[in-house]
């Protein structure tokens, strides 16, 4: 059984969907399926789809980790295997970590920003508008938080109907010849892709606060899977649309798509996007935000508030201090490394750590039974 | 200090002589003996308070029976035709009584004991009709409520002819001392928000309460928000409507406004008009009210941010005209903007102000001359004069005037925004409402109910009104303890069912 908060500050199980796939959905969805061109081609979206069978089985691997927790969340497991001193090692490392995912997800919004709407503004300026709001919501607490990931995925939602607009010009054809892609193209994709399903892991943090119901592994699965519906089908819309040649070269072709929706009142629909983005950009933010505050908190034991303006300062002062577009690009490789170290390699070798523990602890009891 | 300013005065009186020494200073305190032979009997009582036609039909014929009989207290207590007398010596509980309007009988053998008896005249200085003009609907009743709290409450207990509803009176100002009524169906409404309202009613004081919306505010969730967080509204069937879901309404004598919580932001766009209609008409309206809320917000603020920073955003047959109204105004868009939009307010303010003839022939002057002559001067373009002049009018649409007024000022912090950062700007002063919203909280209920926290099953009765078949259940959100309000026909006939 896992351990939860008291009832008055949990949430409602069907939030739990919005949470997971709000977090899922940032930036990268603007961008990825010219990224995905250095790969497998029109062939990605295996890739993708292999994607969301990988991190539902992480999903399930993290269910199984916060219920080795005492706490029921990843600072409480961390020092309960390594210890009070490494354990607190860990526990500064994953706050650096989601300050580092933070920086990412309001840098690479900003730069969007920047390049589509407002060439001329300083960098500092969005970054702090933006974090200021998001620290509005943080210091609302955790139901704020999970509110504006609702609002997130819910009027977005309507915004990707219109996809269907550029849809009349698209031919399927291009997906065609299925499979010609040889494994390691299929591997370059598959690295590249599984980045943009990162942010589950938040839910390491925020475990305690999901109230335990018979379906949220259903519901957490559910919308994973809607994550990679979503992908999918903008990638194919994408390379229906465009053909792969052209998508190889052509940047933000998600944006792009949206230019060639236009009505007699709007031209330039992407302005809208760029705009809406803002409300599914600030939900997987103000999570970070709230999670990497909670751990501060957790830890050692601070007034919450506090804690967020300190995070809140640190998260501005990196973004505004990434000024040209050659440092993104290493920001965007250094985040990637981390994201996929930190969950194929660091969350898997602590779900052994965990089981062992378990086993171990398993026959030591019953051998202690049987001696008894 | 404190205490000093509520201690009655009644407390630094010896006596009770002393204290009608006091009372006579006060030139409509009538003090005499109705019997002159012995003097025996003498009443007291302020002349503006009590009911002079009561006074000399049914209580001195009583005086004028017992003379020279040399009746106790407790007789006359027997002969007075009312139900609400105490025998008391306690001087606060006579001064509490004396200017509540109750005449004091004392008699010359025992000079400390006085028998209080309720000759309050209730309805002199009221209105005994209101029709709701405030909230005005063209099918309905129109009944309102006035400032009389018993005839108030007889209103509303003529519509809910149930005994599960409870009234629960509690008075407040150490001045005025307002008698404040709690209404809730025993049975129906969780008693946690009965709880609550009254445990906060309770615990603030104020000297005189002029209006029940005094209350409403001050025992508000967030005093800070410009969101109303209780519904006040002056009809009948709007208060009956809310407690029959599960709400409570709190009354207060004086006040024609009558409010309701825990109320959620939808309830405030919801005129009950909606439900006289059939509901697919109803419906519309609702869509059409809230279109309007929405376009009030930010119609205004996207001219500013589309013309200051996006014009690419607009299509090229439109741009022409934009450009061709705007051609000779001399002022950035949102200069422009600002100046109609405070034209506009001002112009509501004084009409507000003005007594109603003048109120509309000012409007006339106001909307069309001023208009006209702007435009036709180069301070405004047309096209905004018509989107200024349309978000106002969508403004009024709303039914609750407090929510109407929350909308015409969060108009301008959007307007700004959208001065400052363009579409972003909108984008983020929306965000923050939605996030202010998610926070705010009525009674402990929380406000953006059902929407967050998400509670699909009570989606029904939210942007649309649906059929009464649909209807049969209270809202989930605010918890009531029964939720069938009736059964719906297709359920109870058997055949229907075959």
């Amino acid at each position: 059984m896992r351990y939860t908060l008291d009832k008055k500050v949990t949430i409602y199980p069907l939030l739990f969907f919005f949470l997971i796939h709000g977090s899922q959905t940032g930036v990268g969805m603007l961008n990825f399926s010219m990224v995905l061109m250095r790969g497998a081609e029109q062939d990605s979206w295996v890739t993708l789809l292999l994607c969301g069978i990988l991190f539902s089985l992480l999903l399930l691997m993290f269910f199984y980790l916060v219920t080795q927790a005492p706490k029921g969340d990843i600072m409480s497991l961390h020092t309960s295997i390594f210890g009070k001193t490494i354990g607190r090692v860990l526990n500064s490392l994953l706050y650096l970590y989601f300050i580092m995912v933070l920086v990412f997800y309001l840098r690479t919004y900003v730069n969007i920003i920047q390049i589509w709407v407002f060439p001329y503004t300083p960098i500092w300026l969005w970054c702090l508008i933006i974090l200021l709001t998001a620290m509005y919501m943080v210091a609302g607490g955790f139901r704020v938080v999970v509110g504006m990931n609702f609002w997130g995925v819910l009027f977005p939602s309507l915004l990707i109907l219109i996809f269907f607009y550029p849809f009349k010009f698209a031919s399927l054809t291009e997906l065609l010849p299925l499979f010609n892609h040889n494994l390691k193209e299929y591997w370059i994709s598959l690295k590249l892709s599984l980045p943009l399903f990162a942010g589950i892991e938040m839910f390491l943090v925020y475990a305690p606060f999901v109230s335990i119901h018979k379906h949220n592994k259903r519901v957490g699965i559910a919308a994973i899977v809607y994550t990679t519906l979503l992908y999918v089908l903008i990638f194919i819309f994408s390379v229906a649309y465009f053909d792969v040649d052209f998508l190889s070269i052509i940047e933000w072709p998600t944006l792009k798509l949206s230019k060639t929706i236009s009505f007699r009142l709007i031209e330039r629909f992407e302005y809208i996007y760029v705009f809406t983005w803002l409300i599914v950009i600030i939900g997987p933010l103000c999570l970070a935000l709230w999670s990497s505050s909670r751990i501060f908190m957790q830890e050692y034991k601070a007034k919450s508030h506090a804690i967020v303006y300190i995070t809140t300062g640190i998260v501005f002062i990196l973004c505004s201090s990434i000024q040209s577009p050659k440092h993104l690009e290493l920001l965007e490789q250094m985040v990637n490394t981390t994201v996929l170290s930190f969950l194929f390699i660091y969350l898997p070798l602590l779900f052994v750590v965990c089981w062992i523990r378990q086993q171990t602890m398993k026959r030591h009891n019953k051998s202690q039974s049987n001696i008894g | 200090m404190t205490n000093q300013v509520i201690e009655p005065i009644s407390e630094k009186m010896k006596n009770l002589d002393e204290l009608i020494c006091f009372f006579k200073k006060s030139s409509d305190y009538h003090h005499f003996s109705p019997i002159h032979k012995e003097d025996e009997i003498e009443i007291s009582y302020y002349r503006t308070l009590v009911n002079q036609e009561t006074l000399n039909q049914y209580v001195i014929p009583v005086f004028q029976y017992v003379e020279g009989k040399h009746p106790q207290l407790e007789d006359l207590m027997r002969h007075l035709p009312f139900n609400d007398m105490e025998l008391t010596t306690d001087l606060a509980t006579i001064e509490k009584k004396i200017t509540g309007g109750f005449i004091m009988i004392r008699l010359l053998k025992n000079r400390s004991k006085v028998l209080m008896v309720n000759v309050r005249d209730n309805k002199s200085g009221y209105r005994q009709s209101n029709e709701t003009d405030n909230e005005f609907s063209v099918i309905g009743p129109k009944i309102g409520f006035v400032e009389n709290l018993d005839t108030n409450i007889g209103l509303i207990r003529h519509k809910l002819t149930d005994s599960r509803a409870v009234f629960k009176e509690i008075t407040i100002g150490n001045m005025s001392k307002t008698r404040v009524c709690l209404l809730y169906l025993e049975g129906i409404t969780n008693p946690e928000y009965v709880n609550t309202a009254i445990q906060r009613l309770e615990s603030f004081s104020l000297d005189v309460v002029f209006d029940s919306s005094l209350v409403d505010q001050i025992i508000s969730d967030n005093g800070n928000s410009p969101f109303p967080q209780f519904l006040s509204t002056e009809r009948v069937d709007r208060v009956t409507f809310a407690v029959i879901n599960g709400q409570v309404a709190i009354l207060a004598d004086g006040s024609p406004y009558v409010f309701t919580g825990p109320s959620s932001l939808n309830d405030f766009f919801i005129s009950p008009e909606d439900y006289y209609m059939p509901w697919v008409v109803g419906s519309f309206f609702r869509i059409i009210r809230l279109l309007g809320v929405v376009f009030s917000l930010f119609a205004s603020a996207m001219y500013v941010a589309l013309m200051t920073y996006h014009f690419e955003v607009i299509p090229d047959g439109l741009i022409g005209p934009l450009i061709s109204a705007r051609a000779f105004v001399p002022f950035t868009p949102l200069l422009e903007v600002i100046f109609l939009e405070i034209t506009i307010e001002v112009l509501r303010e004084a009409g507000a102000r003005l007594p109603t003839k003048i109120g509309s022939t000012l409007g006339v002057v106001g909307g069309i001359v001023i208009g006209q002559a702007a435009v036709e001067a180069a301070l405004t373009s047309n096209i905004l004069l018509i989107i200024v002049a349309l978000s106002a009018l969508t403004s009024f649409t709303t039914p609750i005037f407090k929510m109407s007024n929350t909308v015409r000022l969060l108009r301008f912090p959007i307007i700004l925004a959208a001065a400052c950062w363009g579409g972003l700007g909108i984008l983020i002063m929306f965000i923050l409402i939605l996030g202010h919203l998610m926070k705010l909280e009525s009674l402990g209920s929380p406000y953006l109910a059902p929407f967050y926290p998400t509670r699909p099953k009570y989606w029904a009765d939210t942007i649309i009104r649906p059929s009464y078949r649909w209807t049969w259940k209270r809202n989930g959100t605010i918890r009531p303890i029964q939720d069938v309000r009736y059964v719906p026909k297709s359920q109870e006939n058997p055949d229907h069912e075959k």
